[in-house]
């Protein structure tokens, strides 16, 4: 792990939190609901802490306007969904790979981000559409020749099971067509400020009063995390052992309540300090994006090089 | 129950998202008038609430955990309007950062979990509770069965989304251009998990919440319908059914259009249309084809037909030219914009 340099190393080691997570004999015992909770919540602020670092390392991307990426991002989003050619779509993740490169984005991070989470359990999905049982289509690799139709209970077997073309390429491009727009969501947000991305979105006619709320929201997730994992924390604490499931539950979700309580109370109080300070009622969003002349030159580029894929994909077709 | 990008076909999440427009404006609406002045810090804690829902893993008898969606819950204590927007929100940050759900498929995601579950959940709660008292058990029966409903319906439509796309979208040979698996498929498969594991937490953790806000905060379970006190909001709440009919009203009226839409999507062009449209490139492409051709001597691959090892090799040479291509252009507008950052004040 490279990329984390300006995070302690002590933080990014992965240990167990606590007493229950030492291997006995051998055999790693699963975490409880306790670690994970705690675990899960340092992951997303680890994760936000890393690509505020991402958004700041002075990239291509990261010069860009934020609105004028969310905008070539949607484009390319939307030639991703509509080409219907595998090799179309690798060419587009080659160009995203390229984005990652001149956006200094370390490529091995780029792609285990992509593929290891969303894809891989995309191509467990689709993996059965792939044999002629699930979706009939024209053999390519028979497999077992049973000789006659094959009847077990109400599942009915052809006589020969097999894996189809149409279900191999109607596999594969599902697949791409997901790594490929992954990998565009995450080039978009591990290249920009997430509370400028958030103010961009005003470029797709969304009200300065969900943007208001959004970037509200966004402050305050933070804020509700550190509550968890206190709360956690302190219960983990206090405990020995793991508890019943009944008394876990209850402790769950009476989290849950108080978490929810607090928030609520937490909104008054961020009223009357809105109220004190001058806020009517009506939204301002302060928002200092300037569109450059690079900027410009990156909505032409973007929209020439899509029209080359779309290109593409069409004589693929003939 | 998140769809990402890439399972459903241009036509579905365009619907879907077009659909989601008339309900998140009413919402808008709604709650500005019933929240005012206190709309934007409310709202915010609600989505930031409903985010941070999803990190309360439940443990499971078999070791494994699993977490609610929350969808019930905050609809039930702020009303469904402010959940739209709180689960709106929720899911854009979701989908923004996290990669849960795609972006193009964020209509239907908050078509499914924003507007459908919430309401739901919402009616289902009121229908059971009716005018009884906050510390009735009919309370929390009726959270836990509108968190185990609600979130079957949600369920019930992602199958459903998914399970058209064969029907919408595949090339003539049979090949599934998105989701591969028909309703028949879809919808016992996603169903099943949630009639008997996912709704069954969901429906117990709201029903214990409300369990636990009866014993140790009863305010919150009258904060909405506002205003009002326990035993005096009909059923439904004073909240009027008609905006919902018409959210409802405008997408059965936008569904055939999306089911239309079939007949002209990406690629479903006749011949003659697609010359029309492309006339002269593929003319030039062969030309192009043919001079390589003329370049690069016979090889003979043995097992490799050689019509198709022509067309494969201009294939690969035209496209390794393109990315090549793409490759300096997008190079020398990274030196071009370094040179102009250094030269320009910074941001």
């Amino acid at each position: 792990m490279t990329y984390d340099k300006d995070i302690p190393g002590w933080l990014l080691a992965e240990r167990p939190t606590g007493p229950d997570g030492c291997r006995l004999a051998g055999i790693k015992k699963k975490t409880g609901f306790l670690e994970k909770t705690i675990n899960d919540i340092a992951e997303v602020l680890r994760e936000s802490v890393f690509t505020e670092q991402l958004a700041g390392a002075g990239g291509m991307l990261q010069n860009i306007d934020p609105r004028v990426k969310l905008v070539t991002a949607a484009f390319l989003l939307l030639i991703t969904a509509v080409v219907r050619h595998i090799p179309t779509l690798l060419g587009l993740y080659i160009f995203t790979l390229m984005l990652a490169y001149f956006s200094r984005v370390p490529l091995m991070f780029f792609v285990k981000r992509v593929w290891f989470f969303i894809p891989f359990f995309t191509g467990l999905v689709v993996l059965p559409s792939i044999f002629n049982f699930i979706r009939p289509g024209d053999p390519f690799i028979n497999l077992i020749n049973f000789g006659h139709p094959v009847n077990i209970g109400f599942l009915h077997f052809p006589a020969v099971i097999a894996i189809t073309r149409q279900g191999l390429t109607g596999a594969g491009l599902i697949i791409l067509r997901v790594g490929v727009s992954v990998s565009l969501a995450v080039l978009l947000t591990i290249t920009s400020r997430w509370a400028e991305l958030l103010k961009a979105l005003r470029v797709f006619f969304i009200p300065r009063i969900f943007v208001m709320v959004l970037e509200m929201t966004y402050r305050y997730i933070f804020l509700l995390l550190t509550v968890i994992t206190d709360m956690y924390t302190a219960r983990k604490s206090r405990s020995f052992g793991a508890g019943t499931t009944k008394e876990n539950r209850r402790f769950i979700s009476a989290g849950i309540g108080n978490v929810f309580g607090k928030a609520y109370y937490l909104s008054e109080e961020i009223h009357d300090a809105m109220i004190s300070r001058g806020y009517t009622g009506e939204a301002k969003v302060v928002s200092t994006f300037k569109i450059k002349a690079q900027d410009i030159v990156w909505i032409i580029l973007i929209f020439v090089i899509g029209i080359f894929f779309l290109g593409g994909d069409l004589i693929l077709g003939m | 129950m998140h769809i990402p990008d890439g399972f459903l076909s241009p036509q579905t999440w365009g619907t879907l998202g077009l659909g989601m427009i008339p309900v998140w404006v009413a919402s808008a609406v709604k709650t500005a008038k019933s929240l005012k002045i206190k709309q934007v810090p409310l709202l915010s804690l609600g989505a930031a609430f409903a985010f941070v829902i999803m990190m309360f893993n439940i443990p499971l008898p078999n070791g494994t955990t699993l977490h609610p969606v929350g969808g019930a819950l905050v609809a039930i204590i702020l009303g469904p309007w402010a959940a739209v927007i709180g689960i709106t929100i929720a899911l854009v940050i979701q989908a923004l950062f996290f990669g849960d759900g795609g972006l193009l498929a964020l209509g239907a995601n908050c078509f499914n979990m924003a507007f459908v579950m919430p309401f739901t959940a919402y009616y289902v709660y009121r229908l059971i509770s009716g005018r009884s008292g906050i510390t009735s058990p009919r309370r929390w029966i009726g959270a836990a069965l509108g968190g185990y409903i609600s979130l079957n319906m949600a369920a019930l439509l992602t199958a459903v989304e998914l399970g058209i796309q064969p029907l919408l979208a595949h090339t003539a040979d049979g090949r599934a251009l998105y989701f591969p698996y028909s309703l028949a498929q879809t919808v016992p498969a996603i169903s099943i998990a949630h009639i008997l594991v996912g709704g069954v937490v969901e429906g117990i953790v709201t029903g214990m919440v409300v369990l636990y806000f009866q014993k140790a905060n009863q305010p919150m379970l009258s904060l909405y319908p506002p205003g009002s006190r326990p035993g005096e909001a009909g059923p439904l709440g004073g909240l009027s059914l008609k905006k919902v009919w018409v959210a409802i009203a405008a997408l059965i009226i936008l569904s055939p259009l999306g089911a239309l839409a079939t007949g002209t999507a990406w690629g479903e062009w006749s011949a003659e249309e697609l010359s029309k449209m492309v006339g002269y490139v593929p003319e030039g492409i062969a030309k192009a084809r043919g001079s390589m051709l003329n370049v690069i001597p016979d090889y003979a691959i043995p097992g490799w037909d050689k019509t198709l090892f022509q067309s494969a090799t201009g294939y690969i040479v035209s496209a390794v030219a393109g990315l090549a291509l793409i490759f300096i252009v997008v190079f020398l507008f990274n030196k071009f914009q370094v040179k102009g950052e250094r030269s320009s004040d910074i941001r």
